[in-house]
């Protein structure tokens, strides 16, 4: 098992190995992975290296306190603006964009706290038009499985934090762009409630759904990073003064037709989990899952088009097939019928908040299917179900997803958490009790060495 | 063909450079997109409404 933020720092304080070391060895895995793993688009040895050395001698000097991601290194998914380097968006469109000049906010804040930003991880092109075989970095890849797809669009977020790449990343999610990484990676990761974060200096693909947030290697490991990008966040002391009350779908809501067997299995087996941990599991009714899928797509399509539309038009065949192919059909949409999804969005947002009365979070699958191959992902494959992820983007809740077991395959499945709006602290501390019950404590085959600290 | 008619038909199609295969694609792109317009319920909601607050904390 990959160590916590907490477990590295003690061993940097403790001597057993430097920052410089830890540093060094992940950029080594990097280079000897990339061919395979394409986990990330650009990587800047000599800055991280130059960081670590001053780091260590920060520890030496022994002067105060450690800054919270002290030596832990951070992955910055490439729609998200770094200092000196070129934001790409994975994309031709962008081959001659000068480096960016300034670090995004949530990348100040990491950069602030002690992070260490390896490089810029891959993802699908402007976050939106992926896995493509066209662009400039070939797709990231599973490092559970060589040639499977990790979910996206913070795809190489997902493939750098579960290979040993980097401790934890900075992604974005607009119908579930954290979240599916971390369901297809065996990670947890975390869509923080809509403008919790600001979001200056990352492309924008919609505004009504954009969001930016972690992946990271455990619940604790995401919340000290939420931590330090949300300034006013107050984590939750002690235990909750009740038992917890986690709602599901009433009745089948859909579900029996949306998930794979092995999912449904899965999800059943979890709730009977949690229910002979004390958790109480409610039934409840909650809002039509067709209409939350309809809103969601019609607003993000829409939205994607106005944004990227005329570029597309103008500049072609600089962009991948299927970015292009998906901004030109979001054209279609017409004002009157993206106004109505607006304005679905606010009921939906309202009865969901009104099903979820009294309960602590909202719990459903990671993902409807198991990951499967690159090469067979559906251009259309968020048009053609209801996406479980677009629902907190549609409503948005926080959302936190963790792993729940490996697959038949050998690939990891996992569950998310919506909690209340602007409640992140009762949702970090309920996904810690999830976690205890779950526990999942798997790791990679691809490249696999033993870390340092084991 | 009048300019607006123009500028319609040429949202229809991908521009050229885009091969047989992409174009058969984005038609199956459309489909979809219809089939979720037409999806859409139009429920008489009454006066639009704002949602939960969205202020920063």
């Amino acid at each position: 098992m990959l160590p916590s933020i907490t477990r590295l720092q003690t061993a940097y304080r403790q001597g057993e190995f430097t920052i410089e070391d830890e540093v060094a060895r992940q950029l080594a895995r990097i280079e000897a992975s990339q061919k395979i793993l394409s986990a990330y688009v650009s990587w800047d040895t000599e800055a991280a290296l130059a960081q670590a050395r001053r780091q260590d001698e920060r520890l030496r000097e022994g002067t105060g306190t450690l800054a919270p991601l002290h030596g832990i290194t951070v992955s910055v998914k490439d729609i998200i603006d770094v200092a000196g380097m070129r934001t790409s968006g994975c994309s031709h469109s962008r081959r001659d964009a000068a480096p960016a000049v300034t670090d995004a906010l949530v990348v100040q804040r990491l950069r602030a706290a002690g992070a260490i930003i390896l490089g810029k991880a891959n993802c699908h092109e402007f976050a939106f038009g992926g896995p493509s075989f066209d662009l400039p970095v070939p797709p990231a890849t599973n490092p559970w499985k060589a040639g499977y797809f990790p979910g996206g669009s913070s795809s190489g977020s997902g493939t750098s934090v579960a290979g040993d790449l980097c401790h934890a990343s900075l992604g974005t999610d607009t119908a579930g762009s954290i979240r599916l990484p971390s369901t297809h990676c065996g990670l947890t990761g975390l869509k923080p409630t809509y403008g919790a974060l600001g979001l200056e200096g990352v492309c924008a693909l919609s505004l009504t759904l954009d969001h930016a947030g972690p992946i990271a290697r455990s619940v604790t490991d995401c919340e000290r990073i939420h931590q330090v990008l949300c300034p006013g966040y107050r984590p939750r002391t002690g235990d909750a003064a009740h038992p917890w009350r986690v709602a599901v779908p009433l009745d089948d809501w859909g579900l029996q037709n949306l998930l794979r067997p092995e999912v449904a299995q899965m999800f059943a087996g979890v709730q009977e989990r949690l229910a002979r941990a004390g958790i109480v599991v409610c039934p409840v009714s909650l809002p039509d899952l067709q209409a939350l899928h309809v809103a969601s797509a019609i607003i993000m399509m829409a939205e994607v088009a106005y944004v990227f539309g005329p570029q597309v038009r103008a500049h072609f065949e600089d962009y991948g097939r299927i970015f292009r192919n998906r901004i030109l059909v979001g054209e279609r949409i017409e004002a009157s019928s993206y106004l109505q999804a607006c304005q679905d969005r606010l009921h939906l947002t309202a009865e969901m908040a009104a099903a979820l009365n009294g309960m602590d979070a909202l719990l459903l699958p990671g993902a409807a299917a198991v990951a499967g191959p690159l090469a067979e992902v559906d251009t259309f494959y968020f048009l053609q179900e209801a996406n479980l992820n677009a629902i907190a983007n549609l409503t948005g809740q926080p959302a936190l997803a963790l792993p729940s077991a490996l697959s038949a395959g050998d690939v990891p499945m996992g569950i998310q958490l919506l909690g209340r709006h602007h409640e992140e602290a009762a949702l970090f501390s309920l996904g810690r009790a999830v976690e205890r019950v779950l526990v999942f404590e798997g790791q990679p085959e691809l490249f696999s060495s033993p870390h340092p600290c084991s | 063909m009048s300019e607006p008619d123009a500028c319609l038909s040429a949202t229809h199609t991908l521009p050229p450079g885009a091969s047989p295969q992409e174009q058969a694609e984005f038609q199956r792109g459309l489909k979809l997109i219809a089939a979720l317009l037409a999806a859409q319920v139009h429920a008489v909601h009454g006066p639009m409404q704002y949602g939960p607050s969205r202020e920063v904390r």
